[in-house]
C-alpha cells in the first residue's frame, strides 16, 4: 500500500510523504538557495562569492559592499522570492479548488482591483504609509473577486474564467482613465509601482510581505486537507466531513489576500500564479500540500530569475520585473499548456 | 438571393439608415466640439471661400477633420474586423483586441519605430502593422489548433490574452530601453486620436479599402460557412481558403486601425452585438451595418474622451474598454454553456 | 466472481455479534421530511426509519425523488421541513466530521479526480479519521487495505483511477466509502451502467457487508428484480411520497408494482430462489416483442 511513501509515526501523530516528491521539493529548495546566492553577487557592482559569504557569516565587509548587499540586493531578493511564492500559492490553490487550470486570481480581476484601489489612494495621498497599502489593496481585490463571483454565480467554470477576464479588462480601463486624469507629479510614483518593479524594495516591504504570506499561507495549509477533497465533487467532499462552505471561502479569501498583498508591495507581476502550478505538475505526483509547497518555490524561482535577469541583461538600464516576467512567462505558459493540451480540462 | 436574405434586406435597410444617421450626427457634433468655439459660418466658408489666414478654418481643416476622419476609418475597420473574426471562427467573442491582433500590430509598429533597419516610408506603416497582427494571430490560431477541442472560444481567447501580454511586455521593454520611441508613441499606445495627420490617413487608405472590399467579397462564402464546416463543404465552399481570406482581411483592417489611432479594443465586439441575430448571418448588408456601427461607436467614444474632462483628454481606448468589457461579460453569460 | 447460485435466501436479521467481525450500529430516521431544489419541493411527508443491519432499497420510477431522499438523509440537502435524526440527534446540528464517521454516501457518478491511484482515492475515505498531523495511522492503512480486499481491487492499488473500466471504477468508489468505516452506507444507484456480472458482484458484496460486517446499507436501485433478490427491505417512492414499505420480498405484489410504476407486471417466482421476479405485461400483441 505505502509503496513509494515515507510514513513517520509518533504516538497519535503520523506524517506521510512520497519520497520522490520530498526529493523533488528538496531539489527545488536547493536550486532556490543557489539562485539567491548568485543573485547577491551580480549587479551594477559585482561582488564575488567570498565577499558575500564573509558578509553573511562574519558581517565584515567594506562599507560600500555591505550597504549594497544589505540595503539593496538582499531585500530585493527576499521580496522577489516572497512575491513569487505568494502569487504562486494563490494561483495553485485557486486552480485546484475550481478545478480549472486558468483560474488565477491575478488574471481574474483581483490584481486589477487591488491596483485600482491602491493607485486611487496613491493619487489622493501620495504620502500614505506603506503598511496601509495591503489593506486598501485587499479591499479592492476582494471587491473585484466578489464582482466576478456574483456575476458568474452558478455558472460553469468556463463562464467564471471568462467573466474574470471581462472584469479585469473593465478594471484596467478604469485604471488607465484614472491615471490619465491624474497630475503628472503623483503619476510618476504610481506608474513606477504599477509596472511591477522591485526597484524600491526595502526591509519594510519585505516584512509586510512576509507577514501576509505567513498568515494566509498558514490558513491555506491548515485547510489544505479539506481543499484536497474538492476534486471529488461537492457531494463526496461533504459526506467525507468537510464543512460545506467555510473552508472553501476562507481559502479563496486567503488567495485574494495573497494577490492583493503582493500587488501592494511590488505592483503587477503577471503569469506567476498561472505558470508555477503548471510546472509543479511536471514534478513527481504529490499531495496537495506538497504541490502547494512546490508551486511556491517555483514561483519564487521565477520571479527571482526574472528580476535578476531584468536588472543585469540591459544594465545599466533596469527592466521592471513585471515586464521581464511577462516576456519569459507568457511563452513558458503557452508551452506548458501546449504540452498538457490533452491532459487537462483547462481549456474546454 | 434566398428568401431569408430577402426578408432580412428590408430590416437591414432601416437599420442602415439609422446607423448612417447616427454617424452623420456624431460627425457633426464632433466637428463642433473642442476648446475653441468655432462659429457656424466657418463651414460654408470652408467650401466656398477658403482663406489660409482664417484660424477657424485652420482648426477645422487641420486639427479636427483629420482626427474625425481617422476615428471614422478606424471604427469602421474595427467593426468590420470584429465581424469577420466572429463569422469566420463562429465565435461571438472574437475581436481584434481580445484575439491579439491589436497587440501584434502595436508590437510591429513599435519595433519598426525603434529599430529602423531600412528607412520605411510612412505608407508602409499600415502594412507593417497588419503583418504584425497577422503573425501574432496566426500564432494564437496555431496554438489553439492542438488537442481535443480545437478552436474552442475559451482556448482562442486565452491564447490571445497570453500572447497579447507577451507582445505588450516586449513593447514595454523596448519603450523603457529606448526613450525616443517612448516619446513618439506614448499616447498612441493608449489609443489616442488627437494629433493624427492627413498623411497617416492617406497612408492607411489603401489598406482600409482593400480590407473592406475583400471583406465584402468574402461575405457570401462566410454565409455558407455559418452552417458548419461540413455543410459548407457540401455546398462547395473551400472552408480553409475562405477562413484564411477572412482572417487576412481582419488582420489588414485591424492593422490599419492600429496604425491610425493605436490599439483600441472592444469596438469590434460591440458593433455586431448591437444588432440582434447578425452574428450568424453574414452578408454584405450586415457588413455595411457593422462597419457603420463601428464608426459611430468610435466617434461617440472619441467625442466623450475629448469632452468629459475637457480640457484634459482621456485615452479613447480606455473608454471603449470601459464600455466594451461589460458587453463581453454579457455575451459570455448569454452565449457560452 | 460469485455465481448466482450462491445467493442465500435473503431474510432480515440483526447481525449476530459473534458472526459479525465488528458491531456497528447507528440509527437513521426521518420525520415529516420535505426537501427540494429552489422553489420545487421534491419529497414531502417522509417518515422513515432505517432498520439497522439491513439492506434497504429505495425503488420508484424516474424522478420520483429517491435520490433527493438519499441526499437529504446524508445531509447534502437541507430539509425544508422535518428533520433527519442520526442516533436520535438532528443530523444538521451535529459536527460534520462526527457525522462523517457514522454515515457514508456514494453519489451517482462522482467526478473522477485527475492523477490519483486507486489506493490514494480509497485513502481519501479516511479523511474524517485524519488530522493536520495525523496523515496515515496504522488504522488508516488497515482500513484501506481491508476495503480494497473486500471489493477485490487490491491488485489495482497502484493503478491510475482514470485508466480503469466502469465496473472497476465503481468498486474503487465503493472501497472509498468502505474505508470510511461508517456503520451506515448510502449508495445512489451503485449498479447503473454496469454489466450484469458487475451488478451481481456489487450486490453480493453489499449483502455480505450487511450480513458479516454489521453495516446498514440504504441503496437506490433501478433494477427491480435484482433488488428483490438481494435486499431485505423495500421502500417504494412515487411522486415524492413513500407509498409502501415492505419488509419481505415475497410481500411485493403485482398490485404494488402497478401502483408505483404505472405499469402492469406479471409475477413469477425465480426458479432458483423462489423470490418474486416481475415481467412486463404487454397490453396487446402489437406491443409484445415478436
Amino acid at each position: 500500500m505505502s509503496a513509494g511513501m515515507l510514513v513517520f509515526r509518533l504516538g497519535d501523530l503520523s506524517v506521510r510523504m512520497r519520497w520522490k516528491a520530498l526529493l523533488a521539493n528538496t531539489g527545488l529548495a536547493a536550486l532556490l538557495l543557489v539562485l539567491a546566492g548568485w543573485a547577491l553577487t551580480v549587479g551594477s557592482r559585482a561582488i564575488d562569492v567570498q565577499s558575500v559569504v564573509r558578509w553573511m557569516v562574519f558581517h565584515d565587509l567594506g562599507a560600500t559592499d555591505a550597504l549594497i548587499l544589505g540595503d539593496f540586493r538582499a531585500p530585493r531578493i527576499c521580496l522577489a522570492m516572497l512575491a513569487g511564492a505568494m502569487l504562486a500559492l494563490a494561483g495553485a490553490v485557486t486552480q485546484y479548488q475550481t478545478r480549472n487550470g486558468l483560474a488565477d486570481p491575478s488574471l481574474l480581476g483581483v490584481r486589477e482591483g487591488a491596483s485600482l484601489f491602491i493607485v486611487a489612494l496613491l493619487l489622493v495621498s501620495p504620502a500614505m504609509p506603506l503598511a496601509l497599502r495591503p489593506v486598501v489593496g485587499l479591499a479592492g481585490g476582494l471587491a473585484a473577486g466578489l464582482a466576478v463571483a456574483l456575476v458568474s454565480r452558478g455558472a460553469s467554470p468556463l463562464k467564471f474564467v471568462m467573466t474574470g477576464f471581462g472584469i479585469s479588462w473593465c478594471l484596467s480601463s478604469m485604471l488607465v482613465i484614472l491615471l490619465a486624469s491624474a497630475d503628472l507629479t503623483s503619476l510618476q510614483s504610481a506608474l513606477l509601482w504599477l509596472a511591477g518593479s522591485l526597484q524600491a524594495a526595502d526591509w519594510q516591504s519585505v516584512r509586510i510581505a512576509a507577514v501576509i504570506l505567513v498568515f494566509a499561507g498558514s490558513v491555506i495549509f491548515w485547510l489544505a486537507r479539506h481543499t484536497e477533497l474538492d476534486d471529488m465533487g461537492e457531494a463526496v467532499a461533504t459526506v467525507l466531513g468537510t464543512a460545506r462552505s467555510g473552508p472553501r471561502r476562507s481559502t479563496l479569501m486567503c488567495a485574494v489576500l495573497l494577490v492583493a498583498g503582493s500587488v501592494s508591495v511590488v505592483g503587477g507581476l503577471g503569469f506567476v500564479g498561472l505558470i508555477a502550478p503548471h510546472i509543479a505538475r511536471f514534478l513527481p505526483r504529490q499531495s496537495l500540500r506538497g504541490q502547494l509547497v512546490a508551486s511556491m518555490m517555483i514561483g519564487a524561482l521565477l520571479v527571482l530569475a526574472a528580476d535578476t535577469l531584468g536588472r543585469t541583461i540591459f544594465a545599466p538600464v533596469t527592466l521592471p520585473a513585471g515586464i521581464s516576467l511577462a516576456a519569459i512567462g507568457a511563452p513558458l505558459l503557452v508551452l506548458l499548456l501546449w504540452l498538457r493540451r490533452d491532459r487537462t480540462e483547462d481549456l474546454r | 438571393m434566398t428568401p431569408v436574405q430577402g426578408a432580412g434586406g428590408g430590416a437591414h435597410k432601416a437599420s442602415l439608415t439609422l446607423a448612417l444617421g447616427f454617424v452623420a450626427v456624431l460627425f457633426g457634433l464632433h466637428v463642433l466640439q473642442g476648446p475653441r468655439n468655432v462659429p457656424l459660418e466657418t463651414f460654408p466658408a470652408l467650401l466656398f471661400d477658403r482663406s489660409p489666414a482664417s484660424f477657424d478654418q485652420f482648426v477645422i481643416l487641420h486639427l479636427r477633420l483629420p482626427r474625425i476622419l481617422a476615428v471614422v476609418m478606424a471604427g469602421a475597420c474595427l467593426g468590420a474586423a470584429g465581424f469577420l473574426l466572429q463569422t469566420a471562427m463562429r465565435n461571438r467573442l472574437g475581436e481584434p483586441h481580445i484575439l491579439g491582433l491589436n497587440a501584434g500590430a502595436s508590437l510591429a509598429v513599435v519595433v519598426l519605430t525603434a529599430f529602423p533597419l531600412i528607412p520605411l516610408p510612412v505608407a508602409a506603416k499600415p502594412f507593417a502593422a497588419s503583418l504584425g497582427a497577422f503573425l501574432l494571430f496566426g500564432a494564437v490560431l496555431a496554438l489553439s489548433a492542438g488537442g481535443r477541442d480545437r478552436f474552442s472560444p475559451v482556448r482562442v481567447i486565452f491564447f490571445g490574452i497570453a500572447l497579447s501580454a507577451m507582445a505588450n511586455a516586449l513593447v514595454s521593454a523596448i519603450l523603457i530601453l529606448d526613450e525616443d520611441t517612448l516619446e513618439q508613441l506614448r499616447f498612441w499606445l493608449l489609443g489616442d486620436s488627437a494629433g493624427v495627420q492627413m498623411s497617416a490617413i492617406a497612408a492607411a487608405a489603401p489598406t482600409v479599402v482593400i480590407g473592406l472590399v475583400g471583406a465584402a467579397l468574402v461575405m457570401p462564402r462566410l454565409a455558407a460557412l455559418s452552417l458548419g464546416d461540413n455543410l459548407a463543404r457540401g455546398l462547395g465552399a473551400s472552408v480553409k481558403r475562405t477562413r484564411l481570406i477572412a482572417l487576412l482581411m481582419a488582420a489588414l483592417l485591424s492593422g490599419s486601425a492600429v496604425s491610425l489611432i493605436g490599439p483600441i479594443g472592444f469596438v469590434g465586439l460591440v458593433a455586431p452585438a448591437l444588432w440582434p441575430r447578425l452574428h450568424n448571418k453574414p452578408s454584405v448588408a450586415a457588413l455595411l451595418l457593422v462597419t457603420l456601427s463601428g464608426a459611430g461607436l468610435l466617434l461617440a467614444a472619441d467625442s466623450l474622451a475629448a469632452g468629459i474632462l475637457a480640457p484634459r483628454e482621456l485615452p479613447t481606448g480606455a473608454l471603449t474598454g470601459l464600455v466594451g468589457a461589460p458587453v463581453f461579460i454579457w455575451l459570455v453569460l448569454r452565449t457560452l454553456r | 466472481m460469485r455465481r448466482i447460485n450462491t445467493i442465500e435466501r435473503p431474510f432480515c436479521v440483526l447481525p449476530d455479534a459473534r458472526r459479525a467481525q465488528e458491531v456497528l450500529a447507528s440509527k437513521l430516521s426521518a420525520t415529516r421530511l420535505a426537501a427540494g431544489f429552489g422553489r420545487r419541493i421534491v419529497i414531502r411527508d417522509v417518515d422513515l426509519a432505517i432498520e439497522p443491519g439491513c439492506l434497504t432499497v429505495l425503488l420508484g420510477p424516474n424522478g420520483s425523488g429517491k435520490s433527493t431522499l438519499l441526499s437529504t438523509l446524508a445531509r447534502l440537502l437541507p430539509p425544508r421541513q422535518g428533520s433527519v435524526l442520526l442516533d436520535g440527534a438532528d443530523i444538521s446540528r451535529r459536527p460534520t466530521l462526527e457525522v462523517a464517521r457514522k454515515l457514508g454516501l456514494l453519489p451517482q457518478q462522482p467526478p473522477v479526480p485527475e492523477g490519483l491511484t486507486v489506493a490514494e482515492l480509497v485513502g481519501r475515505g479516511r479523511f474524517p479519521h485524519q488530522g493536520f498531523l495525523r496523515h496515515w495511522s496504522r488504522r488508516d492503512e488497515a482500513a484501506v487495505d481491508e476495503a480494497m480486499a473486500l471489493t477485490g481491487i487490491s491488485h489495482l492499488a497502484t493503478t491510475d483511477v482514470e485508466a480503469l473500466s466502469g465496473g472497476q471504477r465503481q468498486r474503487v468508489w465503493i472501497s472509498m466509502v468502505l474505508a470510511q468505516k461508517t456503520p451506515l452506507l448510502l449508495l445512489d444507484e451503485p449498479t447503473t451502467f454496469l454489466d450484469i456480472a458487475n451488478q451481481v458482484a456489487i450486490l453480493t458484496l453489499l449483502r455480505r457487508l450487511v450480513r458479516h460486517h454489521g453495516r446498514t446499507i440504504v441503496c437506490v436501485l433501478h433494477d427491480l428484480n435484482m433488488a428483490l433478490q438481494y435486499a431485505d427491505r423495500f421502500v417504494f417512492v412515487k411522486d415524492g411520497v413513500i407509498k409502501h414499505t415492505v419488509a419481505d420480498p415475497k410481500q411485493c405484489t403485482g398490485a404494488i408494482i402497478e401502483e408505483v410504476f404505472d405499469t402492469s407486471a406479471i409475477m413469477v417466482p425465480h426458479p432458483q430462489t423462489g423470490l418474486p421476479v416481475f415481467l412486463p405485461r404487454y397490453p396487446d400483441a402489437q406491443g409484445a416483442p415478436a
